[in-house]
């Protein structure tokens, strides 16, 4: 169910979960503020391919008490680290189809430097510490818990060391 | 019977070597010769073909450059071709007199063996080969197939179960470490545990949830038991654990009625 535009405050600096479609424009909508000069969204979407397989179907399952908690603590880190006025993050569960919205990471703030950074931050910090797996079914009839690709394992290794090095070719 | 241990080199995964670890202020290699003293005088080192060093035990030089466990097996038939030879590694520090007493000659086995009560496979790091062996050993060796594990289960084995369920665990990780001082403080309590595992480990498990009477200490003593029972494909360091829904240290101490959180690499977005 898509929750009423009086719900609206309830959306802003929380992570949550949940098995509806993402509903965009709302969330767009709940993070905007008169001083606020620039919103970066992330949209993490269901494609069809995993190292090379043709995907066919996907199911997201989740830590059911730790996942929350844990996606807000990344939150709030990162609204202490950058100078942004507000961040909204959902991830869904259960099944979903190739092109919907998995998670999304919104972020606002006076300029758009921060907004930027704090995005980045925010999305690479859940997909690397929230409990939260996924089951792909491939076109060939098999399925299985996919581990993270090579090229996040090596992003979530720079952020737990806090290195300068350069970041990782995109894959 | 003579007995050969196998002190290796430096363990990649313990970043060096094992034989010197301490461990309630003895050496690995002092508490392995210690346990080893009652049932043979004659204990020797299996070392490296080139190795000079000076050691306080009698050394067996490999006859090649990293033969590998069974290489060690080789050069020991080729010291005393008529001797029982009781192959031990040196990083069983759970294993006790009164168990390794239990390895005797049977006739008409190649070998007796452990069965590790955690996985129900024979180890072969912790054997007494009778010269039977040697014959087939030194088949496998020019085959230049070097298993232990896959040459042990040639062989006509005696298996014998021990009396400590984790008397084969091994030290590989300095987290083990930890666990293993904890049992020796405290010695081995039981503890009823409930046990979540998630995704990948629920599907290998095939349960997502289990309740485990276990003497594990902490929580890297509770995931390799676990880990063996199930035959889980990832490894310690693989795995994120949680206690009471909280992320934990693997040195984080077990208690009653703990519920515990296994947890495959997250794959979110």
């Amino acid at each position: 169910m898509t929750p009423s535009l009086s719900c609206l405050p309830s959306l802003v600096d929380r992570f949550s979960i949940q098995e509806e479609k993402i509903d965009l424009p709302l969330l767009r909508k709940a993070i905007e503020t008169p001083t606020c000069g620039a919103i970066v969204t992330f949209e993490g979407l269901v494609r069809n391919h995993h190292e090379g397989r043709d995907v066919s179907a996907l199911h997201y399952a989740h830590h059911p008490i730790m996942a929350e908690p844990e996606g807000q603590k990344i939150l709030e880190e990162t609204l202490q680290k950058f100078p942004i006025t507000h961040a909204i993050a959902v991830h869904r569960i259960g099944d979903l189809k190739i092109g919907e919205i998995a998670v999304v990471t919104l972020t606002a703030s006076a300029h758009r430097e921060a907004a930027f950074d704090a995005n980045r931050y925010l999305i690479d910090s859940i997909k690397f510490n929230v409990p939260i797996w996924k089951y792909e079914t491939y076109t060939d009839g098999e399925s299985e818990w996919t581990a993270p690709c090579p090229g996040c394992a090596r992003k979530s290794k720079e952020h737990t060391c806090q290195s300068n090095q350069a970041p990782p070719k995109p894959h | 019977m003579k007995a050969l241990i196998l002190i290796g080199g430096q363990s990649s995964r313990m970043g060096k070597d094992k034989s010197h670890l301490r461990l309630n202020g003895r050496t690995l290699l002092e508490r392995t010769t210690s346990i080893l003293q009652s049932l043979t005088d004659e204990i020797y080192l299996s070392v490296a073909h080139d190795d000079n060093g000076s050691h306080p035990l009698p050394v067996i030089h490999d006859l090649e450059p990293s033969p590998g466990p069974l290489g060690g097996l080789q050069a020991a038939f080729q010291h005393d071709p008529t001797s029982h030879w009781l192959l031990i590694a040196c990083d069983l520090p759970r294993l006790t007199e009164n168990d390794l007493a239990k390895l005797k000659p049977h006739p008409d086995c190649d070998v007796t063996c452990f069965l590790n009560p955690l996985d129900q496979h024979p180890e072969p790091l912790c054997a007494l080969y009778s010269p039977s062996s040697a014959s087939p050993l030194n088949a496998v060796i020019t085959e230049n197939r070097r298993c232990a594990r896959r040459f042990l289960h040639s062989l006509k084995r005696h298996e014998l179960v021990p009396d400590d369920p984790q008397a084969l665990l091994n030290l590989n990780r300095p987290e083990h470490l930890t666990e293993l001082e904890q049992l020796s403080q405290h010695g081995a309590i039981e503890k009823t545990i409930t046990v979540e595992y998630f995704a990948k480990l629920s599907a290998e498990a095939n349960t997502s949830q289990e309740e485990i009477t276990t003497t594990a200490a902490t929580l890297t003593g509770l995931w390799e038991e676990v880990r063996l029972r199930h035959q889980f494909t990832l490894d310690l360091p693989h795995i994120k654990p949680a206690i009471a829904n909280e992320f934990a240290s693997w040195e984080t101490l077990l208690n009653d009625h703990d519920t515990v959180s296994f947890m495959p690499p997250f794959a979110g977005g």
